[in-house]
């Protein structure tokens, strides 16, 4: 596995919101003002679109974060050889003291997983933008080994 | 309330101490590999680069960029809140972007591979230049 694609799938899904945002704010602003641009066969209206465009980031960044633990689970399996399956924040925490990680980058990584959490199954945890998601969790992965 | 402050004031006086004990081994450290590489005649510039640290907040430390003649080398301190060191420098080349790091622990620095092997050897002159050439000769 090398680490930079992974980092660049986690980029991907940042600059993919913003391409969903794009569209769904030009769909919105076309159907307010005739909603007949909605296809007849279509099971939503004009307040699922503006719902949709509203909650891109929140899942984008539910997505982002999937990826960056399946990442974690994967390196774990590969350098233990342990297919035990360990709490995400258990996860977070051996491969940060493996990995000789500052406290900060798994501090702020903590902060995206709360934040996830919250969305996933409620809750109150302190917001995190999309973008500061990606930089958390990039900051993180940028010290695992280049290739494992 | 009075408590608190003076908690407050003697953990911040740790962080302090922590940093400038961290910037006086790294400041030797970047002395060392800056004659090792000037006594083989190879270009060394050193820049500053600013960390920031939950607790210490932003400070200036040195950086190093090394042309070898086998490649180019980067010396970059990463900070010393660290899990389970004091300290971590990062050795990279480029353009292959291979790694090794430097941890600190126990004031003395120890190598390990970017795969986080313990390297065997402790870190001297000799070390340094067959890393340097490892470094950058491996694809």
């Amino acid at each position: 596995m090398n680490t930079r694609e992974i980092i660049s799938q986690i980029r991907s899904c940042e600059s993919m919101c913003a391409a969903g945002k794009a569209a769904t704010a030009h769909f919105l602003k076309v159907c307010q003002s005739d909603p007949s641009h909605i296809p007849p066969v279509a099971r939503f209206r004009v307040r699922d679109i503006r719902d949709c465009h509203h909650d891109l980031e929140r899942t984008y960044l539910v997505r982002m974060f999937a990826i960056f633990e399946v990442t974690l689970r994967e390196f774990r399996t590969r350098i233990s050889g342990r297919r035990s399956h360990p709490t995400v924040t258990q996860l977070m925490d051996g491969i940060a003291a493996r990995c000789r990680m500052p406290v900060d980058h798994l501090t702020l990584a903590h902060a995206v997983r709360e934040f996830r959490n919250t969305l996933v199954h409620g809750g109150g945890s302190g917001s995190v933008t999309l973008d500061e998601a990606r930089s958390h969790l990039c900051r993180f992965l940028s010290n695992l080994p280049r290739q494992w | 309330m009075a408590r608190k402050s003076t908690n407050q004031i003697a953990a911040r006086a740790d962080w302090e101490r922590k940093r400038d004990d961290w910037l006086a081994k790294l400041r030797d450290l970047i002395d060392s590999i800056k004659s090792w590489a000037e006594q083989r005649r190879w270009l060394v510039d050193e820049h500053e680069k600013t960390i920031d640290e939950d607790h210490i907040g932003s400070y200036p430390a040195p950086t190093l960029f090394i042309q070898a003649p086998s490649g180019k080398i980067v010396v970059e301190p990463i900070g010393c809140n660290i899990i389970g060191a004091e300290g971590r420098v990062d050795i990279e080349s480029f353009p292959s972007l291979n790694r090794l790091l430097l941890i600190l622990v126990n004031g003395q620095w120890t190598i390990e591979t970017d795969s986080r092997i313990h390297w065997p050897e402790p870190w001297s002159e000799n070390v340094f230049v067959k890393l340097v050439d490892a470094l950058t000769s491996a694809a």
